[in-house]
């Protein structure tokens, strides 16, 4: 830093209040003007002196202007009429300014200045996606889900086919924070990864940060998943829901008071067991019948919020989630059930003009149970995590080239880790185990946006992060700092670093982000994760074939240690001495994402290519070294990923969209040879023992599918005839996997047998050699929805 | 919808599995097929199998027939020594392993703890089994317990470094992997000098227990790994066990795969009066 800026930084930060008069500041929210919601992420600019800035999480912008001079501010977010409003400030102004909703998505023209945020923001590696966009996409078994809708972008690779496992830029699916109205959500899957927990009708926002984290987030390495509720709508009543072949929805939000409070409440109900017990119930008596397991999963979102004065806002809300696998008959009963549930209470207060605060306290839980009665004996085995976190976030405008933010947070973790109890019904078998722990978790942050020229700005910040257990204590810090340089009003240049800490660990049985998929947390032998992730990239706006067209490119290295593997062999399951299964090493990941948007016009969508590489090795654990100087390929070290997404306005009632995804196979650890195990002691059978190479050099095949989609608006001709009418409704029809593509789901080995004799005559069967089998999940999959909103 | 997933030939490797004792070296040689070829291979002989002791005194092991190869051999307690095997067409396979110190036997005491009954024929007797060693050895990192008559007995772990292992059972015998159907685990007794454990026996109604003949023999920590990896092994082909990595077998032969033990053996016999 040149001394020049550095003075600079310093005479602003210390300035007074004397010479802060030659400017004035135009404060306020913006919302939806059609329903009360906040606009994150809303555009506030001036073009006459080139200066703007965006609305925070809360909706919330400040902007300092010279005094008594005219100029034209310009709101504006995408999918919404843009405002102009004329500003002389003589003193500091609030000004709530309510959008005015587009025609329809593909119809607005997105102003230069739209693009020119993103131009000239520090924020990269961050994705994000409007509920109006998945809408449009093409959905499984006619469920939109956000999160399925993100992993199309680039650098975001999934878990596989029918997972919401996340393993981006090279990290695992542990090291994902993921947030919902500011409250952890520990697994975010319904249906083993099929759907996510995240209901489109009830989600406002959902940001994706890749690398360049901003100081406020900690305690994952990999990426920050923040997703925020809507506040319900405070202008009038309405509501929508949809009715599909596996589940149905339903959203109600109307003010309390009107444009002072309001609520939502939004909820949906798989029902395939209502028709699998009406099929067993048919099937009683008959002979061999296998009865069909139950399932479903539910979940709701519940939210209320007060506008207690001018300076004041208070938010309510709530998740609760459930899913419930089981079987039940005379002598056999097995229940298997997961969920989270979270809660949040938030305070916004702003002190005045400049200086806007977040208050917030959450409550998080996860948990699953498996449970097993048979005759005379009971089996049950639960693990949950639980969180109790406060925490506290300011926004200081402190001039016009300096924006401060700095805060700090605590959260208590419980930990219930296989807990496992057993016996017979009379008490005379009994056993029991399982471990409990808490810890303490702690940040403290601060960040400055700072724009040192035209074309430089820069965010610089430090966390410090730490971790206490049982007489344990972590601690860490953790620089932040992000540039951008725009090169021109089209093109700029960016670039980051960020190092992260990881106090807590999910232990997985498999690949598979699975329910039984446990969290556990740092301890004196279990030592944090840590990554440290370098970030260059640029943006560009230019046009092709009169064409609008946003590119950007992004390149990456990161460094990961720490990383937590198991010993070969590792028993993961109701073991109470789990450490001693773990083994410590390190790893890093390298690669490059470019991606080119189209936003407007009949036909929009994007197009995204990523390119990475990722190891991980020199795993040592309490038994010695286990892979000293070497390392391996993880399992989802994929090479390449593309993602093709486009939407298409074909008329007025006719709208589709498809997706195309290809991706390297995922590798497997296969044996690449067998043999006759013989131990010369004198075993009396021969066994087939699997001969395995290196780690995971098995590439399964390349997944690709093709997802298409129609809307079909329903009710056009009453709706002309009649423009207040306020229900509207549309049907859409899903095709998944349109060209039936078999894409691997896992792989498992099948050992073969045949008949042989023992020494003693007596017939057995030995096996006689193991094959790889591949189960493929989805079929051609077809679904049709009724969607409906009033 | 399962499909078949081809894999890719790998080149074959030599496996030996050997045992040295204090009077023999065994050597049971084989090679890897591909997984997708229909017929496993069973020994292979005219194998060049030599020892090679601490003195760097080499002897080749002859073979007996069926890829079995043997020797009358004296090693030393504490001692490396080297087993190599070499044939045309494959890389050459080397592996080490030490001879632990003798242990003896000096007396076994059974008692009859209960009894239940299986079924209409059957009976399970619970035994409780204390060896008394004659010394204690700290250089004896594991014992490994075995019943050679009879053949089917329920095991505990008797690891005599002071950590308990969990789990592990005693693997030379095929036959002696199983649980106590009541769920109780015998605790190892940690004294060095004796070892302690219990066992199960089931016997058809109105029969007893005549005698037993238990095998004990000084190991150490690598045939501890081969061990629980044979025991691993054997649940996650039958679906026990759920595991985050595949189970191999341990492995401690270069460029090729098997395992080479040294071990020291003793044996007792004791009539069990009605």
């Amino acid at each position: 830093m040149r001394p020049t800026h550095l003075f600079i930084l310093l005479w602003s930060l210390f300035a007074t209040a004397s010479f802060a008069q030659d400017k004035f500041t135009l404060s306020g929210v913006l919302t939806d003007g059609e329903n009360g919601e906040t606009l994150i992420g809303a555009t506030v600019y001036v073009a006459e002196i080139g200066e703007g800035t965006t609305t925070n999480e809360y909706g919330f912008y400040s902007i300092s202007l010279p005094a008594n001079q005219p100029f034209q501010v310009e709101f504006s977010y995408i999918g919404f009429q843009n405002s102009t409003r004329e500003i002389n400030l003589s003193a500091d102004q609030k000004m709530d300014i309510g959008l005015g909703e587009g025609l329809e998505l593909q119809e607005v023209v997105v102003k230069a200045n739209s693009y020119q945020e993103q131009l000239r923001s520090t924020e990269m590696s961050v994705e994000q996606i409007s509920t109006k966009e998945v809408k449009t996409l093409p959905s499984v078994l006619g469920e939109t889900d956000i999160l399925k809708v993100i992993q199309l972008k680039p650098g975001i690779p999934s878990g596989g086919e029918g997972t919401t496992g996340l393993y981006v830029r090279g990290g695992g699916q542990d090291q994902n924070l993921i947030v919902l109205d500011e409250a952890v959500v520990y697994n975010p899957n319904h249906l083993f990864g099929f759907f996510s927990t995240f209901n489109t009708d009830a989600v406002k926002d959902l940001k994706l940060y890749k690398g360049g984290f901003p100081p406020q987030y900690g305690g994952r390495l990999s990426s920050v998943i923040d997703v925020k509720l809507k506040e319900g709508n405070n202008k009038r009543f309405s509501g929508a829901g949809g009715l599909g072949i596996i589940s149905s929805r339903l959203t109600l939000e109307g003010p309390i008071e009107k444009d002072k409070s309001s609520f939502i409440v939004s909820g949906r109900r798989t029902y395939f067991d209502l028709i699998t017990r009406q099929v067993n119930k048919a099937n009683e008596g008959v002979e061999d019948n296998q009865p069909i397991p139950d399932y479903y999963f539910y979940d709701l979102n519940t939210k209320i919020n007060f506008k207690l004065g001018e300076k004041d806002h208070l938010y309510l809300s709530g998740y609760f989630g459930r899913d419930q696998f089981g079987f039940d008959n005379e002598n056999f009963n097995f229940g298997f059930n997961w969920g989270n549930v979270t809660s949040t209470a938030r305070w916004n207060h702003q002190f005045n003009p400049k200086l806007f605060s977040n208050t917030t306290v959450t409550f998080s839980d996860y948990r699953y149970k498996i449970s097993n009665e048979i005759v005379g004996f009971s089996f049950n085995l639960d693990s949950k995590i639980r969180d109790v976190n406060l925490k506290t976030d300011f926004y200081q405008n402190l001039n016009s080239k300096n924006t401060l933010r700095y805060g700090a947070s605590v959260t208590y973790h419980e930990f219930t880790v296989g807990r496992l109890k057993a016996g017979s019904d009379d008490g005379e078998i009994s056993f029991s185990g399982g471990n409990e722990y808490d810890g303490m978790e702690y940040g403290v942050y601060i960040s400055d946006d700072w724009e040192a020229s035209s074309r430089l700005k820069i965010n610089g910040g430090l966390r410090l992060s730490g971790f206490s257990n049982d007489g344990t204590f972590y601690y860490g810090l953790e620089p932040r700092v992000a540039a951008n340089y725009k090169v021109t009003n089209s093109f700029s240049l960016k670039g980051s670093y960020a190092r992260m800490n990881q106090y807590v660990h999910l232990v997985s049985n498999s690949g598979l982000s699975l329910p039984t998929d446990v969290w556990y947390p740092s301890t004196k032998l279990v030592e944090p994760q840590t990554s440290d992730q370098v970030a260059i990239g640029g943006s560009s706006l230019f046009k092709l074939f009169g064409t609008e067209l946003f590119l950007t490119n992004e390149y990456f290295y990161k460094l990961l240690d720490k990383q937590i593997d198991f010993i070969d062999g590792a028993e993961l399951f109701a073991n109470d001495e789990l450490e001693q299964e773990f083994v410590f090493g390190d790893g890093y990941a390298y690669g490059g994402e470019i991606s080119v948007e189209k936003r407007t016009g009949d036909l929009t969508g994007w197009i995204g290519y990523t390119y990475s590489k990722i190891r991980r090795g020199n795993f040592f654990g309490p038994k010695g070294d286990v892979m000293e100087g070497r390392y391996f390929a993880p399992r989802y070290d994929r090479r390449h990923d593309i993602s093709v997404v486009g939407m298409y306005k074909i008329n007025e009632r006719f709208r589709a969209g498809a997706t195309w995804v290809y991706g390297s196979g995922d590798l497997s650890w296969l044996p690449s040879g067998r043999f006759t195990f013989q131990d010369v002691g004198g075993a009396d059978f021969q066994a087939v023992v699997p001969s395995y190479g290196d780690r995971n050099t098995f590439r399964l095949p390349a997944f690709h599918r093709l997802d298409l989609n129609l809307i079909i608006k329903l009710g056009l001709k009453k709706k002309r005839e009649n423009p207040n009418r306020r229900w509207e409704s549309d049907l859409t029809l899903s095709v998944i996997n349109a060209y039936d593509r078999r894409n691997a789901f896992f792989i498992f080995l099948d050992v073969e047998f045949a008949e042989g004799t023992d020494n003693e005559g007596n017939l057995i069967e030995l096996p006689t050699g193991v094959t790889a089998k591949q189960v493929s999940l989805f079929p051609i999959l077809p679904a049709l929805t009724y969607n409906f909103k009033f | 919808m399962v499909i078949d997933v081809p894999r890719p030939p790998k080149v074959p490797e030599l496996v030996l599995f050997a045992t040295m004792d204090q009077r023999k070296v065994d050597v049971f040689v084989t090679e890897t097929t591909s997984p997708q070829e229909p017929d496993l291979v069973d020994g292979i002989d005219d194998v060049i199998v030599k020892i090679e002791g601490p003195d760097g005194n080499i002897v080749g092991i002859p073979n007996i027939q069926d890829g079995y190869y043997y020797i009358t051999f004296f090693p030393e307690s504490g001692k490396q020594y080297i087993l190599t095997a070499e044939k045309t067409g494959f890389k050459t396979v080397r592996s080490t392993a030490v001879l632990p110190p003798p242990v003896d036997i000096l007396s076994l005491e059974i008692e009859l703890l209960d009894s239940i009954r299986l079924d209409s024929q059957r009976v399970r007797f619970f035994y409780q089994f204390d060896i008394q060693l004659e010394e204690q050895n700290d250089e004896i990192e594991f014992y490994e317990v075995n019943s050679i008559f009879p053949a089917k007995v329920l095991l505990d772990s008797i690891i005599r470094d002071g950590v308990r292992y969990p789990d592990i059972l005693p693997v030379q015998n095929a036959n002696t992997i199983e649980l106590d159907d009541r769920g109780n685990f015998f605790v190892s007794n940690i004294d060095s000098s004796r070892i302690s454990f219990g066992g199960a026996f089931d016997l058809a109604k109105g029969e007893y227990l005549k005698k037993v003949q238990i095998e004990v023999k000084s190991s150490n920590a690598e045939n501890y790994e081969y061990a629980n990896s044979l025991v691993n092994l054997r649940s996650y082909n039958d679906g026990e066990l759920i595991t985050v990595n595949p189970v191999e077998l341990y492995s401690n032969v270069e460029n090729g795969k098997g395992f080479f033990s040294g071990v020291q053996t003793d044996t007792i016999s004791k009539r069990i009066p009605r």
